[in-house]
């Protein structure tokens, strides 16, 4: 028997709760900072992706009219249709750009999807398993890192020539360490609270305590992280092209159009470099204003 | 207003009236205090008495000016006859590290890891009082002695983790004494610590009451506790005082529900209880207070005026209570 | 006999020096040799401070800590030797309650999800509809509103958080609820609630229970017979009608004069325990009685053996040659 009790007014109501997901939403939603970040980032990739129609030039088109005399015909301009100008050879640079954000995101994008995937089953499975398997694989993870990957990936582009595979290889090979070992960390704390104990003196199975208890309560560090590192990941890439061994003409990426643009700066042409460069601090301030925007809808230190 | 000067006596130390402190959040205002009157004489060991959330610890913070940032509180707080709500940082910073000591629940997260116990306690002492390095240290020493530290001449160099928490919480005491301070705030000070420990510090604060005459200002949710040490108690629920008075008399005849019903749902390790009465219900949400009195939701004994009208607080300083039900009888 | 615990004993190596001999400085004795038998419909209550054992008790007998020595029985079978598969059906019949309401609930399912875990696992075949049937059923028995089952764990209180891992041990029916400090997180005009609860659950169900506390009146008010562990050995075991009159360990009688009674009258009259310092580290090896560096009636001889526990009285153990015992107890009451 079970005496009438009151429950507190804002629990009578039937009817669905309000998750942690629900929670973080709408307090990202109250923060202007990552709203306009997320809403710039969009607006970034519609240009990346549909930018192209509104042009009458295609990248790979070189007009033949500038060439030789760029730095007066090849202003950026309404009526010439180069809204951004061209570059050096003629080649419409609003395309360029749109197609250089594009394989940027491309870039950010893949790297950090190979973290999250590979990143955080690695790191989950170490940190839950324990003991000899997690020494190994993090020792494993400890002996990558400390490879020195970017001279290593320089050897192997001018050993191999120039290619997109390997630079993605070279992405992937770094970008989930840092994931699997954030993860792995979580993992373990994760474990000893005591919902995870309770699913185990329930009798839970391990690869469902990972499913059902550990990862839900990953996602979003985990969303995080991917935030951040999809900037990273394009810097990466840049530096990587701006050396000359990334992104091989006539495809393109921001690191390839500044690098360009920066070695015609000094013959009046600025906005080679400018609208390339423009772009890549929007991109960057974008992901990190938008990173803290999540990590801070997510912290759990406005919960009761 | 039940603050009457205790006849003969000297003012009180301190005088708490119709503080309130609300907290600025997202979701809207919070009200942790509410009203709330008290005061404590010279040498007096005054019990504040409440659950999480009634507001008992924020009454303290209030008094010594360390309430969170989003926190403002409002009435008015003398110390020996003076204000003191809304005084400079600077001089509250005096206050705190002359007069007022606090002693919180957790010894452990009050001193650093890092430095030995020698170090963190002269630290003080050598800055305000113009104190030799030596003097500072036998001066430690001595107040370490006096809260019971076995060894206390060799102890004084060893780091925290090197002492069990009852320890630690004594000389987390012995530190809060080293000025001499007229009141001692002590939030919670037994919580964190097992029940045979409980008792050697209760006997603690009683013989530094006996020996330096300093006021204690006992905050705490334990029943047990209170009728341990405590001459006056304060009873407080939903940022309000229910009941306030001598110990004996609001134990031996507690006049408000609320008091009524707590002692009723305590299991007592010297009498053979049958069911314990448990009070239905959860103590209101801080951030949604209801009108009238605040225990009317979970109260046995209520009437229509307990819905509407905040009770008077009625009665003298030996005991006064805050109910319509027996202000009508 | 529903559960017996065999001479058990738990030990762990301390982080930082990898300890080889089983008798190396560096292992922590968290139980030695604890023994006792759980009848059915029966609650135990075992009472310690910290560093007791009583955690790590409740822990091995789930199998959350590997036990180095000594058999734990679950219904005429040992546990040490059962497989996989069978260990899991007994986990349907052996659940816990925790101390930590909220933290003991994952924050990402909703409470309905939560209630339904048990079922799910132990009985795979029951319909979606079923399991919604006895998660409200068991809601309702637990004095939640069944319409709350979408919510999710942060939106409730602690005394609710705690209700619902209550449905949570009960709604696979089974034998033994461990409840590990199940109040300690609760304010005081919930915790009645939640120990009404409890006894209730025992009362309709015939449910048997473990109730771990360091709270002696608690404990004293829902179990039958009261176990006393101090670092990691039983001091005396009694059935908690007789605890008052009859308990007669040193230390049994320290705890209980340390719990203070709300009532200054009595508190001032009181005797207050004798105790020296405070309780000695848990790896600082002692030989004999573990309690003797605090006892007001210890003997030289104290320190030099450990002391069996014996049947003294039906029902009554103790571990304390030299206590006195009452004189209720001498006259064969």
């Amino acid at each position: 028997m079970i005496t009438a009790r009151l429950q507190s007014e804002s629990l009578s109501e039937p009817g669905p709760g309000r998750s942690l997901w629900q929670d973080a939403r709408r307090r990202i939603r109250q923060n202007p900072v990552a709203i306009v970040s997320f809403s710039i980032l969009v607006l970034v990739g519609v240009f990346a992706l549909f930018g192209p129609i509104f042009s009458g030039w295609s990248s790979e088109d070189i007009n033949w009219n500038v060439l030789g005399n760029v730095e007066t015909a090849g202003r950026p301009a309404l009526d010439s249709g180069h809204y951004f100008g061209t570059d050096q050879l003629g080649r419409d640079l609003f395309v360029r750009t749109a197609h250089g954000v594009r394989v940027s995101l491309m870039v950010g994008i893949i790297g950090a999807l190979i973290a999250i995937v590979v990143g955080t089953l690695y790191g989950t499975i170490a940190g839950y398993v324990g003991g000899r398997v997690d020494n190994l694989m993090m020792r494993t993870v400890d002996v990558i890192m400390s490879i020195p990957y970017m001279f290593v990936l320089i050897i192997l582009l001018v050993m191999f020539g120039q290619s997109i595979v390997l630079l993605f290889v070279g992405i992937g090979l770094v970008s989930w360490l840092d994931m699997a070992r954030i993860v792995r960390g979580q993992t373990l704390s994760i474990k000893n609270r005591e919902f995870v104990e309770s699913a185990i003196v329930i009798g839970v199975p391990p690869a469902l305590i990972i499913l059902r208890h550990i990862l839900p309560n990953l996602v979003g560090i985990v969303i995080v992280y991917a935030t951040l590192l999809i900037p990273n990941m394009i810097i990466f890439e840049s530096f990587i092209s701006f050396l000359g061994l990334g992104i091989q003409e006539p495809n393109t990426s921001l690191g390839v159009l500044i690098s360009e643009g920066a070695s015609q700066m000094q013959y009046g042409v600025l906005w080679q470099l400018g609208f390339p460069l423009f772009f890549f601090i929007v991109i960057q301030f974008g992901f990190f204003f938008l990173g803290d925007g999540i990590r801070d809808a997510l912290d759990p230190k406005d919960r009761h | 207003m039940h603050s009457t000067p205790r006849t003969g006596t000297e003012e009180p130390l301190l005088s708490i009236c119709d503080l309130r402190v609300t907290f600025g959040t997202p979701e809207g205002q919070v009200v942790a205090v509410d009203g709330a009157s008290l005061d404590i004489h010279p040498g007096e060991v005054l019990a504040v008495v409440g659950e999480s959330g009634s507001g008992k610890s924020q009454t303290a913070l209030a008094v010594t000016g360390l309430l969170a940032r989003n926190g403002t509180s409002e009435g008015s707080i003398l110390w020996k006859g003076g204000e003191i709500l809304g005084l400079p940082e600077h001089q509250l910073a005096r206050l705190r590290s002359e007069e007022i000591a606090m002693v919180f629940q957790n010894p452990m997260t009050c001193l650093n890891p890092y430095l030995r116990i020698s170090t963190q306690m002269i630290e003080g002492m050598t800055m305000n009082r113009k104190m030799t390095r030596t003097q500072a240290r036998s001066a430690c020493i001595d107040m370490l002695e006096t809260v019971q530290i076995a060894d206390a001449a060799n102890r004084i160099d060893r780091y925290p983790h090197e002492f069990s928490g009852g320890m630690l919480q004594r000389i987390m005491i012995a530190m809060s004494l080293l000025r001499r301070p007229r009141l001692l705030i002590a939030d919670e000070p037994t919580t964190a610590l097992d029940v045979t420990v409980q008792m050697q510090i209760v006997q603690l604060l009683k013989h530094i009451r006996r020996k330096y005459g300093t006021a204690i200002m006992l905050i705490t949710h334990d029943l047990g506790l209170v009728a341990s040490i405590s001459d006056r108690i304060s009873i407080m629920y939903s940022g309000q005082i229910m009941e306030s008075g001598l110990a004996e008399n609001v134990f031996s005849n507690p006049r408000h529900p609320y008091t009524r019903a707590l002692l009723d749902a305590i299991p007592r390790i010297d009498q053979n209880d049958g069911e314990l009465r448990d009070i239905a219900g959860e103590p209101p949400d801080p951030a949604s207070r209801t009108s009238g009195c605040p225990f009317h939701l979970r109260c046995g004994y209520r009437i229509a005026s307990c819905i509407e009208n905040r009770p008077d607080t009625l009665g003298s300083r030996e005991h006064a209570h805050a109910c319509h039900l027996s202000n009508e009888t | 006999m529903l559960l017996q615990i065999e001479n058990v004993t738990v030990e762990f190596s301390l982080p930082g020096s990898p300890a080889r001999g089983r008798h190396s400085k560096n292992r922590l004795t968290a139980l030695a040799g604890v023994s006792f038998a759980l009848a059915e419909r029966e609650t135990l209550g075992i009472v310690g401070e910290s560093g007791s054992g009583k955690t790590t008790l409740a822990r091995a007998i789930v199998g959350m800590v590997p036990v180095q020595e000594g058999r734990i029985v679950w219904m005429g079978s040992d546990l040490s030797s059962t497989n996989q598969d069978s260990r899991r059906r007994i986990r349907k019949d052996m659940t816990m309650i925790f101390q930590n309401p909220l933290a003991s609930l994952n924050p990402r399912m909703t409470i309905g999800q939560i209630i339904a875990e048990p079922c799910q696992i132990h009985e795979p075949g029951v319909s979606k509809t079923e399991i919604r049937r006895r998660v409200a059923e068991t809601m309702e028995w637990v004095g939640l509103a069944p319409a709350l089952a979408n919510r999710y764990p942060h939106e409730f209180s602690g005394g609710q958080c705690q209700r619902i891992g209550i449905a949570r041990a009960l709604i696979a029916r089974p034998r033994l609820i461990i409840c590990d400090e199940p109040v300690a997180a609760l304010d005081v005009s919930i915790r009645a609630q939640i120990v009404n609860l409890l006894k209730q659950l025992q009362d309709e169900f015939g449910i048997s229970m473990i109730m771990i506390s360091h709270d002696l009146s608690v404990i004293r008010h829902v179990s039958h017979r009261i176990m006393v562990m101090y670092l990691g050995h039983v001091m005396e075991v009694i059935p908690s009608r007789h605890l008052l009159q009859k308990s007669c360990h040193p230390y049994t009688r320290t705890l209980i004069e340390s719990v203070p009674v709300p009532d200054p009258k009595i508190q001032k009259t009181r005797e207050l325990p004798v105790i020296k310092s405070d309780p000695p580290l848990m790896n600082t090896p002692a030989s004999g009685c573990r309690f003797a560096t605090r006892c007001p009636i210890a003997r030289d001889s104290c320190s030099d053996s450990q002391t069996a526990l014996l049947e003294v009285e039906s029902g009554h153990w103790l571990a304390c040659p030299y206590c006195e015992l009452p004189p209720e107890f001498e006259s064969g009451n």
